[in-house]
């Protein structure tokens, strides 16, 4: 299958990434990708707290992680975003990535909360989306004590983060709250039917090629992966109903198994009413702006998230 | 890709970043970058053949004029810090701006792949020292190409374009052992308008390498280059205008000084200059002493120059000091400064003149005659160097 060229400074760092973890994540993989997704994106609580005011909750159903800007009064109310975390429904916790959530909430003062939904294949689903709403359903149960307004509540998630907050948004509107102001999908695994071309064209190449793909979706609904019967909260690309969402952000690298899923959300997200931004990167691998966080594209991705969230939150 | 601690395996880790760079087919800015973030610390390149500096700080921003410049333009930040060469470009110079210095050994390592890759990055774009798009230079002296054209031309070969510049047309065997077999193009000489700057190279086979500017001079100061060359049988070299005229090969000849635009026409102009070189004439002329006499060229096939140019070449084959005894004539203020320049004694250049003159049919030694005279010199020369 031909696909885009890499950016040539990406198709370089991806020779080291690759080296520590290769483009093919079989199920004999999945601890290596825990143990990296542990060792390289999930910073310590002490490291955490050294850029905000950190609480662990465990009341609600779900783990979660709440973070404050400093020196903050919780009864003036921030604008709140809640996060998923990403590692292909296997790996991470709820300080994966919380690196993004903190840049985010240095550009824009806001209450962050930060959910460790369990992980496939232990926890099939609708165990990790139905975590993830639990959690959002105790976030809007608790705006007051978090010092969230609740007019300005977002989701977000990369990678399978990305599906869990585009799933947890179509739970959120299916069962009446609570309610979002928008969802910040970075390069979301969407679809589990490997029916886009994108969705194929990556084997051992890059990152979360074809390979990875169906680990996790086999990880996630088993054998019912691509055929009848996989829930739309699980594989949102299967929602028959997208209309009635909150404004979507979309993006994705060119060269990412999944580019068309992200383009085909957006599209029917415009059919149906709804609003989105949709960045396709051009060269980009999956998570590109992690692989080259110097690169210039990569400063650009990040200030676009930025720049939506800013305008979703009406700061 | 992160900043790697020295230490162990690091320069490795190095080696490899940057083979796979070049597998890659990364370009300049990201080599550069990636210096600067491996190492920590500014990292620049700095190309004079093609007027770029690159320069990224060690978190990847890109900042070729160095911290804290302003809207008053600050100041240009050229190479700091331990500087090293890119191999096979003259002049270019890679650099790490580490204040205060760190693990030297690893800085070297950072370095040495740096200059390394940003050879290979140049040699590919082509248009480096060593690898000129002649079609780049032939273009800036074709009339009948754009001007667009030629100005992007210019700027693909980092001549200054509100530069000025001469053109100098070269033939002979020195020119044509320069050029070597085919078209051959090289760097004949870079200078700053700064001066003091490296030798103008003037002769044979220095040409294809000379000195490059000073590293000092590269950031702010507008380089212009020299380019060579060969077209057909001549070597045409657009230098500055500040440059001295260069004398290559066994005759050549330079013309205006015009702007990029005017390439043309300079070219234009030293070619029929370089017509009306060769002995026992000038060897070496410049044409903006030569008047209207270029203007000969446009006529020299018309019917009564063609009856002219046989008149007196069936004198000249008939004694054969009389080609070199009438340009004297023609070319000096009196018959003893001829004499003078012949080697022959006063009274026998006179009584050759005589004998010339009656072949000749008209006098040579007054003023209607000299003019005459130079203008069927003139007439030969052109209707011979095609």
């Amino acid at each position: 299958m031909p696909h885009p060229p890499f950016d040539p400074e990406i198709a370089a760092a991806l020779v080291a990434v690759n080296a520590a973890l290769p483009s093919s994540i079989t199920p004999e993989l999945v601890g290596r990708l825990r143990e990296l997704t542990a060792a390289g994106h999930s910073p310590s609580l002490d490291e955490i707290r050294q850029r905000a005011d950190v609480e662990e909750i465990a009341a609600g159903e779900v783990p979660l992680l709440v973070l404050r800007p400093k020196d903050t009064d919780p009864a003036i109310p921030l604008p709140g975003l809640y996060f998923l975390h990403g590692g292909g429904m296997m790996a991470g916790t709820s300080r994966t990535g919380i690196d993004w959530v903190l840049d985010w909430m240095a550009e824009i003062p806001m209450v962050a909360v930060s959910a460790d939904y369990r992980l496939a294949p232990e926890h099939p689903h609708p165990a990790p989306v139905e975590d993830c709403h639990a959690g959002l359903r105790w976030v809007g149960d608790h705006l007051k004590e978090l010092g969230i307004d609740p007019e300005r509540l977002v989701i977000a998630g990369g990678s399978a983060g990305g599906g869990l907050a585009a799933g947890t948004a179509l739970l959120a509107r299916d069962r009446g709250g609570p309610a979002l102001c928008g969802q910040l999908l970075v390069c979301p695994m969407l679809d589990d039917r490997a029916v886009t071309p994108s969705s194929t064209e990556l084997v051992g190449e890059g990152t979360w090629d074809s390979v990875s793909n169906a680990t996790g979706w086999a990880a996630l609904v088993g054998d019912a992966a691509g055929g009848e019967g996989v829930s739309p909260y699980a594989a949102p690309a299967r929602a028959a109903d997208l209309s009635g969402l909150p404004p979507a952000f979309l993006e994705v690298g060119a060269v990412e198994t999944f580019r068309d899923e992200a383009v085909a959300y957006a599209s029917r997200l415009w059919q149906a009413g709804g609003q989105a931004e949709l960045h396709v990167w051009p060269g980009g691998c999956h998570g590109f702006d992690e692989v080259v966080p110097h690169a210039p594209m990569s400063r650009e991705a990040r200030a676009s998230r930025v720049n939506w969230l800013r305008r979703v939150l009406a700061e | 890709m992160q900043a790697v601690d020295p230490g162990a395996g690091a320069a490795l880790q190095v080696v490899a970043h940057f083979d796979a760079l070049v597998e890659a087919r990364a370009g300049l800015e990201a080599t550069v970058r990636t210096a600067a973030v491996l190492a920590g610390c500014p990292a620049g390149l700095a190309v004079p053949a093609r007027r770029l500096l690159v320069r990224v700080e060690p978190d990847g921003r890109r900042a070729d004029r160095g911290p804290g410049s302003g809207l008053s333009g600050g100041r240009s930040s050229g190479p700091g810090g331990v500087v090293v060469p890119v191999p096979g470009h003259e002049g270019a110079v890679t650099w790490l701006d580490r204040s205060p210095p760190g693990d030297a050994e690893f800085d070297r390592v950072v370095l040495d792949r740096l200059a390394a890759t940003a050879g290979i990055v140049l040699d590919r774009t082509g248009t480096g020292v060593s690898e000129v798009d002649p079609g780049a230079v032939e273009l800036l002296l074709d009339a009948g190409a754009g001007e667009a054209a030629r100005v992007a031309a210019a700027r693909r070969l980092g001549l200054a374009v509100d530069g000025e510049f001469v053109v100098t047309v070269a033939a002979g065997h020195a020119a044509a052992e320069q050029g070597g077999a085919g078209t051959a193009v090289g760097l004949a000489a870079g200078q700053s308008r700064a001066g003091g700057l490296g030798a103008v190279a003037g002769t044979a086979g220095q040409q294809s390498r000379a000195a490059a500017p000073g590293v000092a001079e590269v950031a702010g100061t507008a380089v212009h280059q020299s380019w060579a060359v060969r077209l057909g049988d001549v070597e045409v070299t657009i230098g500055p205008a500040t440059q001295p005229r260069l004398r290559r090969g066994e005759r050549s000849a330079t013309g205006p000084v015009v702007g990029v635009r005017e390439l043309p026409l300079s070219y234009q102009q030293a070619r029929i200059g370089l017509r009306l070189t060769g002995a026992p004439g000038p060897s070496h002329v410049d044409t903006t002493t030569l008047g209207g006499l270029p203007a000969l060229a446009e006529g020299c096939d018309s019917p009564s120059a063609v009856a002219e140019v046989t008149g007196l070449e069936r004198v000249t084959s008939a004694y054969s000091w009389a080609l070199a005894t009438l340009t004297a004539v023609a070319a000096e203020s009196s018959l003893r400064g001829a004499a003078g320049v012949l080697h022959v004694h006063h009274s026998t250049l006179q009584s050759r003149v005589e004998l010339l003159e009656h072949r000749l049919g008209y006098a040579v030694t007054t003023p209607a005659g000299r003019t005459r005279l130079t203008i069927a010199l003139a007439l030969r020369l052109l209707r011979r160097n095609r």
